[in-house]
Order: structure tokens, then C-alpha cells, then sequence
């Protein structure tokens, strides 16, 4: 942008031949549809391995805990990334009218991101994983990531300082908001201490992490899989219907309203759980607010297609187009209600969650990459798609899978949430006390989601063969433009300029205000909400009177790329910082003072046996949160305990997880025998008939690293947890001897082990799991929590 | 775009198409539906009038308040279902076959992969648990002593059962003891 403002003077009007850099376009397309393929086929597999454990195979790296991570990894990052790349590259330049600033950057950015998905592909399967949902890459891979995308951002932004459009189109404004957006949730997530090369110890701890993981997870789902692709929408879908966009205007409110309160409504992923009630309420409120500023995203796109709705009769392009904004327009409806604490208490840990986001991925990406790559094959090799028919049927053959899908998954999760939560004898006794008849009753929704999941996969096999036979041996082509270079198409507003105005102003006034009004106190409090409306009355009495000017201004705002961005990065970084920042402040003293209990430490042997957990992906399938609901009190804590902030102080990173697919073991320590969880371990029908959970052979065989103790211990040390100084042998001794202890009372219940190996560990962690400490100094603190505490 | 020319006056109904066109896109300049408008504006009132009765006119700290009630509810039916069983009952319960039908049942579901089918627990290949019918009791062999190591479990847990008061309730696990015992007699 400084070239061209000192370059300025000198430009006349002339014409200059323009030839997109459609190679790498080609690439990432191509990438997408292969990753795609093997992100739908895990998934497949992992959907059947829930209904027949034996396809676990007995195999480690095979095993559901570990294989879930590498299906959500793959279908996010590598098939909608890889797809969202090249949707962004190849519009990107015709809408700037300008090749693509750097030709390098994009190669190195299309195999550095290759390179990512293939070291998740390997590290993932073999347990290398940091736990975090959607975040499960290692500090090494998230480094490259980071990097990766920085290069990405660089490309983007220096291809619009390079534009010969004035204007910024709404497709780019999404496109801004992914780059900003997605840098900031991924580093802040990730931020954390390593202790090797493969493993790290998230910053957060307990609650602040849970807090932090779930503002990344939601909005991953917000800036990776939706305003890209609501961007993408943009262009592709009034070029296949050849008509104008529906309105403007609705794209200037949805969109600013969108990327303003999504970043709010992370907490919804945490209701009725140990989150403090506040967050729990704005993460409810936010998602409810953002119901219409998505649906303004659908009605833009469905109404687009007015006057052109015949076409969809023929035009498999525009059938899945449709579609997807359609099933976008569902799983945004669905999303705020699974975001009423009352319905989440139902839904949530539940298969419903699964279908909604199955909905979004499978309806709504899945859709729009289809309908883009059958758009853009023909047009970037110049030919005509292999087969129409096939296509279409793709498109039938997918909406059934996908139905099937989301209907199961739709009673499946309303089925077993009600089972879960029925209770009788006026809510003293849980209705269907055992878990595992629970999720018996789902197995034929299970198993009809994937049959579903299979159709959908054979969708996508019908593309993968029709792209392949529509380019196989055609040239690539290379389109070029010519372009009336002038000052008029030069960006001319400045950046003061464009900062300084009433619009903005007013926006930052009534944020200001009511972040007052929802932190403050008293008479402040009334105050600041008063300023709030205030500022509203004053802007919509301003707009009348102006209405025309504040119009001119948002399309001089639209002409200075840096000013948006900064705009941008402003509306999304708000939420975040007043969600998060106050949760920093939560430490083990004020837990003690205000809960009077505090999470017992780990041994260094506990620590070794919750570093397994992770490993083995536990928390793919078992929560660590027993919320604050009769039904949950019930089933896992003895009816008289629910999960604090404090009983996860020391969790770096935290296991509340998302999802029961077996029970919640937040509270498992000192419930059942050590030789229960050995039998569990080695055959969990043994101990659990009925149970799908695989077996873990190997944990009985392979030895447990204790070297690494010292380094994982001194790491935490450094991170607040409050150990003594230890030296090195005085930590491992301390394991081997807690092991040796564990071994021996397996002995004496008659189960052999071998005290170094892992399964040792991991059940001396779940002996742990939900002891506590009352530490003396805390005054009214009861001795312990039994009935007699309560009476 | 500043140098456009002005577009006509609209008429009612009339719908805007924005001169400009990017790579051949053009837009309409469309009003904002009304049902969407009211639905953004609805959805924004009700969060700030819930956000102010729940967090500025009370605590914010109803949830906490329902369960530790409802914790204590719990507590007192517990206690309160409890009462009805003593030894004589319990004896009494395990000579009646609809009760040790009943039992019977729920042993099988939660009881068989500990101890087997036989009872006997680890003295048979497979099992886990104490032997229930060899006549010895590590905790006491009155009805109302098995009855309260089923409610509460093993007092040494680290390798003893686990407690089924949350899962049976005291009616189930009467019915286990009336099975349990029906092995035995009356002393």
C-alpha cells in the first residue's frame, strides 16, 4: 500500500493484461477432494468401531481414542481448509482484479500445509496429542500452523494492497475476519510450556482452560468453517445463478453482527458445568443473539437464487449450493437452541450434539465444496464436468446419508439424555441406573448414522471419479484479464480517515458502555446501561438525519483494506478478552476460600497415568465434569457431590470433556477396586456387559517412561502448581514405589502385572480422580463431604 | 464510487441494484426483512433484561442454591428409605420368591461380573469379587451388615466393591440382600 500511495502521481489511465495463478488453486482443490475422502473414511470407521468394538482390532493405533482426533482433524483442517484455500486464492484474484501477490508464498503455503496434515496423520494415531478438542496437534505442529498461516495472511493481504478493485467485495471482508481470527484463537489455545519435543503442559489450568479451549473450539467453527465459507457462498453462488446478490445491506449487518457476538457464545460448549454462572449466562444470551445475523448469512445466499430457482432443476452446481446454505440455515437454528441451558441439559454430552455438527460439516461444507469443486474443474482445466447425472446423483445419494445421519443422531441423543436424566421416587434414584443399558438402547441409531455416514462417503467417492474423468488429460488453463489501470482504481481514502467517524464511534461508545454495565455494580451499573441506550437512541436519531453520508462513509471504509482489518480484529478480540481475562485471576488460594476444598496434587506416578488418558484419547468418550444437575449428582456423584472449579485446579490441560459415550469419571478415584479397572482394561465386558469401550492390550505390555517425570513435574512446578523441590530420583523413585504398591495389591486379588508397565499408572489416575485436600487454615470447612456434611 | 451519480428517488417497493459490479457480481441493495430485523432486536432485549434479573437484581447464584437443596432432598429420602429395613424384615424378605425374583434380576445386571452367577466371586475362575455363599463375612453376616456394604460399599475400596446406594437405591438393594441371603438361613 506505501508503493502505490508514492506511485500515485505518476499513473495514467492504461490497460494491463492480468494472468491468474490458478496452479495452486488446482492444487489445494485437489487436496481437498483426497483429504476429504480419508477424513470421511475415518469417520466411517470410527462410527462403526462405536457399535462393534471388535474393529478397534486390538491395534493402538487404530483404537477410537486415538482415531476420532485424526477423523475431526482431518475433515476441519485438511479437506475444509485445503477446500477454503482454494476457494479464497482462486476468488480472491478476480474480485481484486490482480494475480496473486506471491506465487512462492502460496507453494510454500499449499505444502506447508500438506506437511501438517501429514504429521497429525502420523502423530495422532500414535498418541501424540495434546487433548484439546480441535486443537490435539503438538506444540511442534501448531508452531508450523502458525507459521503456515501467517504466510497464508501475508499473501491475502499483500494481494489486496495489489488490487486494481477499489473496493473491497463481501466476500473479502469474511475473508479478512478467517486470517485475523482463526491467528489469534489458535495461538492464545495453544500457548504453553513444553517438556519435550512431543509434549507440552497447556498455560491454563481447570476452568480457565476449559474456558479458553472452548472460545477457540467454538469459534474454529466459526472462523474455519463458517465465514469462509459464507465468503465462498458469496462469489460462487451468484456466479452459478448468474444473478445479483439479494442485499447489500443485509451482508453490512449480518456480517458485523456475526463476527461481533460469535466470539461470545463459546461458553455455550460449558452449561450447567463448574463455569461460573456468569459466563455460562453470556455464552447462553450471545448464542441466542446470533440466530438472525447467521440466518442473514442464509437468506442472502437462498434469496440470491430468486428468479433462478429453475436452474436448480438442472444444475448440480446450484443443488448443492442450495443445499448447503439450507443446512446452514438449520444447524444455525439448531445451535442457539442446544444453547438454552434447560434443552442442554439434555442434549449436551449427548449424540444430538454430534448431529448438529455433522449437519454443519456434512449439509454445509461438505455441500459447498462439492458445489465448488464441480464449478470450478471445468473452468480451471476448460472442459465440461464428465457426467451431469452422476453428479446429481451424488448430490440424492449424499442428502439421504446425511438425513439418516442427522435424524439418528437426532433421536439418538434425545433418546439417551432422557434415560440419563429420568430419575423417580421424587428424584432420590436414577431410572435407569446402569450406563451401559443407556447406550444400548442407542445402538440402532448408531448404527443407522453409519449407514448414512457410508452413503455420504460413496457421494463423495462418485466426485472423486467424475473430477478425476472431467480433467484427466485436459490442459490447465491460464486465464488472464485486461484491466483499465487508473488512479480512480487505486485505494484513496486514508487510514485516519477512515477511522474517525460516527458509524465506528458510536459502535465503540456502546460496547464500552455495556461492557461497563455487565462488570459493574450499583449505581455504575445503572448508570452505563442508561449510556448504552443513550448511545443507541442518539446513532439511529444521527442515521436519520444522515443516512445517505453514513452510506458514503461505509463505502469509503470499504476502499482501505488496513483500516477494515483493524476494525475486524477489534469486534472479534472484545468477547474474547472480557470472557477470559477475569478467569485469569482464579487461583488454587481463592478456590480454597471460597469452595473450602482444593484437587488433590498428583503423585508423579498419577501425573505419568493422566498423561496415558490423554494419550489414549479417553476423553474422546468420558467427561470429567459432574454438572450442577440432580441426574448427574445421581449417577457419578454418590448423590451428594457435583464438580467445583477447585477439583480441576491443577488440570493442565483440563478433561472436562464433551461427549459420554461411556459414564463421567470425574469422581472414578476410590469407587471400584484396582482389580476391576485391570479386568476393565484388559476386557471391559468383563466387567461391564454390554459395554462398546475397546480393550487396551498394550497398555499391559508396554513400559511406562518414568525419565520423563522429572521434566513434566519441574514443568508444572513453573506453571503454579504448588510441588516441593524434588530432585529427579526422588520423583521417580516416588513412582516406582506407587507402583510397586498398586502391583502388589493387584497380586493380592490375584491379578498379575508388571509394576513398570502403563496400565499401573493409568490406574493409580483414576484412584485419583476427584480426591481432594481441605486444607486446615480454610475457616467452616467440614472434615469431609458425607452425608452427615449435609444433613 | 463517491463519483457515481446520485441514484432516482425510489418508489415504494422499488429495489436498488448497486451500480457497481465486482468480477461481474452485482448486488441489490435489498431492505432488511422485518421478522429477521424484530428476531435481532428480540433476541437483544431479552438477553439484557435475563442478564439484568439474573445477575444485577439477584446473585447469579440460583444454580448452586437448586442443587445443594435438591442434594439435600436426596439426603433425607435416602435416610428416610433406609428406616424400614431391619434384620427381621430382611430375613423375612428372603423367603419370598416374587422379592428374590426381583433381586435375582438386578444381581444379574449389576452383581454376576464380580461375583458369578454361583456367588462364589473369586473362588471360581472369572471372579472378582467376595464369596457370598461359603459362610464367612468379611464385614459381618447380619442382613442389615451385607445391606449397608451394598449401599456403601467396601470400607478398604482400593480393593474392595464399590457403592450401589446412587445406582439401586435401598429398595433394589434390599431385594439383592433378600437374594443374597436366601442362600443362607435364619440364624
Amino acid at each position: 500500500m506505501l508503493l502505490k500511495a508514492s506511485t500515485k502521481e505518476a499513473i495514467k489511465p492504461h490497460k494491463v493484461t492480468i494472468e491468474y495463478e490458478d496452479a495452486t488453486v488446482r492444487m489445494f482443490m485437489i487436496a481437498s477432494i483426497i483429504w476429504g475422502a480419508v477424513g470421511m473414511l475415518v469417520g466411517v470407521l470410527v462410527a462403526f468401531q462405536l457399535n462393534f468394538h471388535q474393529l478397534n482390532l486390538g491395534l493402538e493405533w487404530l483404537n477410537f481414542g486415538r482415531l476420532r482426533p485424526l477423523h475431526t482433524n482431518g475433515a476441519i483442517f485438511a479437506f475444509v481448509g485445503n477446500m477454503m484455500f482454494a476457494g479464497v486464492y482462486h476468488s480472491t484474484q478476480r474480485l481484486c482484479k490482480c494475480r496473486t501477490a506471491s506465487k512462492t508464498l502460496s507453494l510454500i503455503h499449499f505444502w506447508g500445509w500438506q506437511l501438517i496434515i501429514v504429521g497429525a496423520a502420523i502423530t495422532l494415531p500414535m498418541g501424540i496429542t495434546q487433548s484439546k478438542e480441535y486443537a490435539e496437534l503438538i506444540w511442534p505442529l501448531d508452531i508450523m500452523v502458525a507459521v503456515i498461516w501467517v504466510i497464508f495472511g501475508i499473501n491475502f493481504f499483500w494481494t489486496l494492497a495489489k488490487r486494481n478493485e477499489p473496493s473491497l467485495y463481501v466476500a473479502i471482508w469474511f475473508y479478512i475476519a478467517t486470517i485475523v481470527t482463526v491467528a489469534m484463537l489458535y495461538v492464545v489455545n495453544n500457548l504453553q510450556l513444553p517438556t519435550s519435543i512431543m509434549h507440552g503442559y497447556s498455560i491454563y489450568a481447570g476452568v480457565q482452560d476449559a474456558l479458553v479451549q472452548w472460545w477457540y473450539g467454538h469459534n474454529a467453527v466459526a472462523f474455519f468453517l463458517t465465514t469462509p465459507i459464507l465468503g465462498i457462498m458469496y462469489y460462487y453462488m451468484p456466479k452459478a445463478a448468474n444473478r445479483p446478490v439479494y442485499s447489500y445491506r443485509l451482508s453490512v449487518v449480518h456480517f458485523w453482527s456475526l463476527v461481533f457476538i460469535y466470539i461470545w457464545a463459546g461458553p455455550h460448549h460449558l452449561l450447567n458445568t463448574a463455569l461460573p454462572p456468569w459466563l455460562q449466562a453470556l455464552g447462553m444470551l450471545f448464542s441466542l443473539m446470533l440466530w438472525a445475523p447467521s440466518w442473514g448469512g442464509m437468506l442472502n445466499g437462498l434469496l440470491t437464487l430468486r428468479g433462478a430457482w429453475d436452474k436448480l432443476r438442472e444444475d448440480p452446481v446450484l443443488k448443492f449450493l442450495a443445499a448447503g446454505v439450507t443446512f446452514y440455515g438449520m444447524a444455525t437454528f439448531e445451535g442457539p437452541l442446544l444453547s438454552i441451558k434447560s434443552v442442554n441439559a439434555l442434549s449436551h454430552y449427548s449424540d444430538w450434539t454430534i448431529g448438529h455438527v455433522h449437519g454443519g460439516t456434512l449439509g454445509w461444507n461438505g455441500f459447498m465444496a462439492a458445489g465448488m469443486f464441480y464449478w470450478l474443474a471445468p473452468r480451471l482445466w476448460k472442459t465440461k464436468l464428465y457426467s451431469v447425472g452422476m453428479a446429481n446423483l451424488h448430490f440424492w445419494l449424499s442428502m439421504v446419508g446425511i438425513l439418516l445421519y442427522v435424524a439418528s443422531m437426532w433421536v439418538s441423543g434425545i433418546t439417551q439424555g432422557l434415560m440419563l436424566n429420568a430419575t423417580e421416587a421424587d428424584g432420590a434414584l436414577l431410572k435407569y441406573p446402569d450406563f451401559v443399558e443407556t447406550l444400548n438402547a442407542i445402538r440402532p441409531m448408531m448404527l443407522t448414522r453409519a449407514v448414512g455416514g457410508t452413503l455420504y462417503l460413496i457421494g463423495w467417492f462418485m466426485l472423486i471419479f467424475n473430477i478425476f474423468k472431467t480433467i484427466m488429460g485436459k490442459e490447465p488453463v491460464t486465464e488472464k484479464i485486461d484491466v483499465m489501470v487508473s488512479e480512480d482504481t487505486l485505494y484513496r481514502s486514508s487510514t485516519v480517515r477512515g477511522l474517525i467517524n460516527w458509524p465506528l464511534t458510536y459502535s465503540l461508545l456502546l460496547i464500552l458502555f455495556s461492557t461497563v454495565w455487565f462488570l459493574a455494580d450499583g449505581l455504575l451499573m445503572i448508570l452505563s446501561l442508561m449510556a448504552s441506550f443513550a448511545v443507541v437512541l442518539i446513532a439511529i436519531v444521527h442515521f436519520q438525519f444522515s443516512g445517505k453520508k453514513w452510506a458514503d462513509w461505509y463505502d469509503r471504509f470499504l476502499e482501505n483494506s488496513m483500516v477494515f482489518t483493524v476494525v475486524t480484529f477489534l469486534a472479534v478480540v472484545i468477547g474474547g478478552a472480557v470472557q477470559i481475562i477475569p478467569s485469569l485471576t482464579i487461583n488454587a488460594d481463592k478456590v480454597i476460600m471460597a469452595e473450602g476444598r482444593v484437587q488433590g496434587l498428583y503423585t508423579p506416578l498419577e501425573l505419568a497415568g493422566r498423561d496415558i488418558y490423554i494419550s489414549e484419547g479417553c476423553y474422546n468418550c468420558h467427561s470429567q465434569m459432574v454438572r450442577t444437575m440432580v441426574p448427574d449428582v445421581l449417577r457419578y456423584g454418590d448423590g451428594e457431590r457435583y464438580s467445583k472449579i477447585g477439583d480441576s485446579i491443577y488440570d493442565h490441560p483440563f478433561q472436562w470433556g464433551s461427549k459420554r459415550t461411556g459414564p463421567d469419571l470425574a469422581f472414578e478415584g476410590g469407587k471400584r477396586p484396582d482389580v476391576w479397572h485391570y479386568n476393565h482394561f484388559l476386557d471391559p465386558r468383563s466387567t461391564s456387559p454390554g459395554s462398546n469401550m475397546p480393550a487396551y492390550p498394550w497398555l499391559f505390555k508396554q513400559k511406562l517412561n518414568v525419565n520423563q517425570l522429572p521434566s513434566k513435574i519441574n514443568t508444572l512446578r513453573i506453571l503454579g502448581n504448588p510441588y516441593p523441590e524434588m530432585d529427579d530420583e526422588t520423583i521417580i523413585t516416588l513412582a516406582q514405589e506407587q507402583a510397586m504398591e498398586i502391583t502388589q495389591r493387584l497380586l493380592r486379588d490375584g491379578a498379575i502385572a508388571d509394576p513398570d508397565t502403563k496400565v499401573i499408572a493409568l490406574i493409580a489416575y483414576m484412584q485419583k480422580l476427584g480426591s481432594y485436600e481441605q486444607p486446615s487454615f480454610v475457616p467452616g470447612a467440614n472434615a469431609d463431604s458425607s452425608v452427615a456434611a449435609h444433613e | 464510487m463517491a463519483d457515481t451519480p446520485q441514484p432516482p428517488r425510489l418508489k415504494r417497493g422499488q429495489v436498488v441494484l448497486r451500480e457497481h459490479s465486482y468480477d461481474g457480481i452485482q448486488e441489490f441493495d435489498q431492505k432488511l426483512p422485518n421478522w429477521w430485523l424484530y428476531t435481532l432486536y428480540g433476541a437483544i432485549v431479552f438477553s439484557i433484561v435475563y442478564w439484568f434479573i439474573l445477575f444485577q437484581a439477584n446473585n447469579g447464584q440460583h444454580d448452586i442454591n437448586d442443587i445443594e437443596n435438591a442434594i439435600s432432598d436426596i439426603q433425607a429420602a435416602r435416610l428416610a428409605a433406609l428406616g424400614s429395613f431391619d434384620d427381621p424384615t430382611l430375613w423375612q424378605m428372603s423367603q419370598n420368591p416374587t422379592l428374590i425374583a426381583r433381586g435375582e434380576a438386578t444381581y444379574v445386571t449389576h452383581c454376576q461380573a464380580c461375583h458369578l452367577a454361583s456367588l462364589k466371586g473369586k473362588d471360581e475362575p472369572g471372579g472378582i469379587g467376595e464369596n457370598l455363599v461359603d459362610g464367612t463375612w468379611k464385614y459381618g453376616g447380619t442382613p442389615t451388615e451385607v445391606m449397608h456394604i451394598v449401599l456403601k460399599g467396601s470400607p478398604d475400596k482400593a480393593s474392595g466393591m464399590q457403592a450401589w446406594e446412587s445406582q439401586l437405591g435401598a429398595v433394589a438393594s434390599a431385594e439383592v440382600v433378600a437374594y443374597i441371603m436366601s442362600h443362607h438361613t435364619a440364624p
